[in-house]
């Protein structure tokens, strides 16, 4: 059983963080990838964006597992986990295709549907 | 102890966040992505979901992050940083960043979501526990997830998949 | 065995042998009868056991809530699986001809039976997890499917839009499901829903923003229009076949879960967002119909016009707390949506491969040239603007009465009728544009062409559905207020 050094013993301490702390780590995380996401036209830094995004949703995910306490915001965590793996596959085949067209991803290249 | 895990893992985690999206090169900015990804696991570490952590490491940084990097070394952008990157947009999204962090952190300020707390008193969730969960009340979604994955790497090998090769192959009608 | 088991197992069977049985095969040449056969089977038979348990005389619940675990077996899920099933069954037997000169043809067909496993699963799925997983069900297999014209540097653009939103409102929905499960302690929606009614009142901040959350999340796919920007270029770029399962299918899906989840959250927590609801709703007729009017592209008049036509669903789901047939209306129109739209789309399809006519200046004369097809796109056209006795016209009749019947509980419901009404008027300008181009003004020749045959029996089923139950439209409303859990939508606006 002593798969972890920490496993018989607590990590969080109830005077150390709270929810909170983890709450407002996962908003800065939110912002930055918003301000990215209306900043960068370059299809790869907007999927970094995205991921980025979609970290910080788990981490409120697992701060809300943590403090109901209930196992099933961690196997939320872990189907958002896999989903976002599958995601990222094909959007990165769709954005390879593209660089085959244009030799080059930024968005802004992609002009063919504006008449 | 804890405390200074926690704002280490902070400032690692936004300084490498940011250094993603505003790194010169974008495979720097790709590496930056997996630190950070790395950063939300030592939280889930500290939050008490080694296994999830784990997960996160293996999936995320292992796979995600890889395949990214790949990409990246991939598609050789001659320019990294574009032109089209205007200071308009860089105000606006600036400005948009801000408002959703004052909105949510004001949320977050007041005074009921301080209430919440960390209970100390409850035992931790092992990968039992959340087994259990994904066996029982979770096994329908376990089967749709499957199809999930099944339909991502058929997507996945459909588009990747050589048009030119192929059609020398099939006859033409 | 339950309806959903029953449907995951016959559609994702098959769905997986395709491309086993591509794999295998040694054989050269084209396989596209084949899977285009082997998918519409499934799609039938499918069809068959939902519509066979609806009225096998077991007693399935309008919406299964309480106790259901993860996945519920109802009526509402029902209603929506036959309007996912029609349209993909319309799909699947249109690509018969349009993707016989283009290759890749199994994975085709088994992304599209994967889709539509997802967006029946949204129809009946009871957990927030598995919303989450068949949502993804659902978008995953389209991204790649709209992006499926490799050579074609527009599909791909199509698709990279198309990804991109999506990914963000998948992230989007997460987050909201988080909160509320931060807020309730569970991921079953009708427990947290329960939970939520009882919420301490300095937390409520906490599920407005869960709720506003959760109106981007779904209003991505839905094409509401603060978030409608992705939605021309996708439904013009990619293949049309496809562009006809993102109008008719996932779209419909979205509302599916914003039943679920928005509607009935709203009323159990007598929060009043349905007046946001309702200025997303005018904003979205209004913004669709302008938009169609400038457009020269019939694809891309097609795709505004089903951001229009998104709005007047939407009126039925914001009066549906005040009126007793909202959301009643809102099904009978979002059934006979998938039908009409699937038929406009389809009939630009075949136009498309038979003549490579994408402007509305293309489709002059065309009355003559494809009689059927021309014929059945301007009946869906008439239907779409809601000509009595269409089918269209039943569906926006009954979203309007109970916009004007809520007008006793809420002020803005009548507004929002008129606006309705003014709206139609608005769209019946392009549409009839459309038609007259079609039938009063002189090609380039009134040569007679070769009309695709799968296509022309869709479209005539089509004609037929529009028809008949534009006459006799009590079937499908019976189907439609079976569907709407009143009971329990009166228990919960009780407490």
């Amino acid at each position: 059983m002593a798969l972890w050094p920490w496993h018989a013993e607590r990590i969080l301490r109830k005077e150390m963080n709270q929810p909170t702390d983890f709450l407002y780590i996962a908003v800065i995380l939110i912002s930055i990838g918003i301000y990215g996401l209306v900043v960068k036209r370059n299809a790869l830094r907007l999927i970094f964006s995205i991921e980025l995004i979609a970290n910080a949703v788990n981490l409120v995910l697992i701060a809300f597992s943590r403090m109901l306490p209930s196992p099933q915001g961690q196997v939320f965590v872990l189907f958002s986990i896999a989903i976002s793996a599958a995601e990222v596959a094909v959007g990165l085949g769709i954005i390879i295709i593209a660089y085959r067209f244009y030799k080059d991803i930024d968005i802004t290249e992609y002009k063919n549907l504006k008449n | 102890m804890v405390d200074s895990i926690f704002i280490g893992l902070s400032v690692i985690t936004i300084g490498s966040a940011i250094l993603s999206l505003e790194s010169r090169e974008l495979l720097y900015g790709g590496i930056a992505l997996a630190v950070s990804m790395l950063g939300i696991a030592g939280y889930f570490i500290i939050l008490d979901a080694p296994f999830v952590a784990m997960f996160q490491i293996a999936v995320y940084v292992g796979a995600v992050a890889v395949l990214i990097i790949f990409t990246v070394m991939l598609v050789r952008a001659p320019n990294t940083i574009t032109k089209k990157e205007t200071r308009k947009r860089k105000i606006a999204g600036i400005l948009l960043g801000l408002a959703f962090l004052i909105l949510a952190g004001s949320i977050l300020g007041n005074s009921a979501a301080t209430q919440l707390k960390f209970n100390d008193t409850v035992p931790i969730f092992d990968v039992q526990a959340i087994g259990k969960e994904l066996l029982t009340y979770y096994s329908p979604v376990l089967l749709v997830l499957a199809l999930t994955l099944a339909a991502a790497v058929i997507g996945a090998l459909a588009l990747a998949r050589r048009e030119d090769i192929e059609e020398r192959n099939e006859p033409t009608n | 065995m339950s309806t959903p088991a029953l449907v995951t197992i016959i559609l994702g069977s098959v769905a997986l042998l395709i491309p086993i049985i591509d794999a295998l095969n040694k054989e050269r040449g084209s396989k596209n009868k084949v899977y285009s056969a082997i998918a519409f089977g499934a799609l039938a038979l499918a069809l068959i056991v939902v519509i066979y348990r609806i009225f096998s005389g077991e007693n399935l619940p309008a919406m299964s809530l309480a106790n259901s675990g993860a996945i519920g077996d109802d009526i509402f899920g029902a209603f929506f699986s036959i309007a996912f099933l029609i349209v993909s069954i319309m799909v699947t037997v249109s690509s018969w001809s349009y993707m016989k000169k283009r290759s890749n043809h199994a994975a085709y067909y088994s992304l599209i039976l994967l889709s539509s496993i997802g967006m029946i699963l949204i129809g009946y799925s009871t957990d927030f997890v598995m919303l989450l997983v068949a949502w993804e069900l659902m978008s995953i297999p389209t991204y790649a499917l709209a992006a499926f014209n490799k050579k074609d540097p527009i599909s791909n653009e199509a698709s990279i839009k198309y990804f991109l939103f999506g990914a963000l409102s998948s992230a989007i929905i997460v987050l909201a499901m988080g909160i509320v499960y931060g807020l309730t302690g569970t991921t079953n929606i009708y427990d947290s829903i329960v939970a939520m009614s009882h919420l301490n009142a300095d937390l409520v901040p906490f599920a407005l923003l869960a709720v506003g959350l959760f109106i981007a999340g779904f209003g991505f796919k839905m094409g509401l229009v603060p978030f409608h920007m992705w939605l021309p270029d996708t439904y013009s770029g990619a293949p049309t076949t496809i562009a006809t399962l993102l109008a008719a299918g996932t779209k419909k899906a979205g509302f599916a879960a914003a039943i679920r989840v928005i509607v009935i959250g709203m009323i159990a927590l007598n929060v009043h967002w349905t007046f946001t609801l309702a200025i997303i709703a005018i904003f979205t007729m209004t913004l669709g119909n302008f938009g169609a009017l400038t457009q020269k592209s019939i694809p891309r008049i097609l795709a505004y016009s089903s951001i229009a036509q998104a709005g007047y669903i939407l009126i039925g789901l914001a009066v549906a707390p005040y009126s007793d047939y909202g959301l009643d209306a809102s099904l009978l129109q979002i059934m006979n949506h998938a039908v009409m739209k699937s038929a406009a789309f389809i009939a630009a399809a075949s136009v498309i491969i038979t003549l490579a006519a994408y402007t509305i200046e293309k489709y002059k004369g065309l009355g003559f040239r494809m009689p059927i097809t021309a014929f059945v796109f301007a009946i869906s056209l008439l239907a779409l603007a809601g000509v009595p006795p269409l089918s269209g016209f039943w569906g926006k009749y009954l979203i309007f009465g109970a916009a004007i019947d809520s007008g006793q509980v809420v002020w803005w419901g009548p507004y929002l009728a008129i606006a309705g009404i003014l709206n139609s008027a608005l769209s019946l300008g392009y549409y009839a544009w459309i038609i007259r181009k079609m039938y009063m003004e002189e090609g380039e020749n009134r040569v007679r062409q070769k009309e695709p045959k799968p296509m022309v029996a869709v479209l005539l089923f089509a004609l037929g559905f529009m028809v008949i139950f534009g006459i006799w439209y009590g079937p499908l409303l019976d189907l439609a207020s079976m569907a709407v859990p009143n009971d329990l939508i009166h228990l919960l606006s009780a407490n």
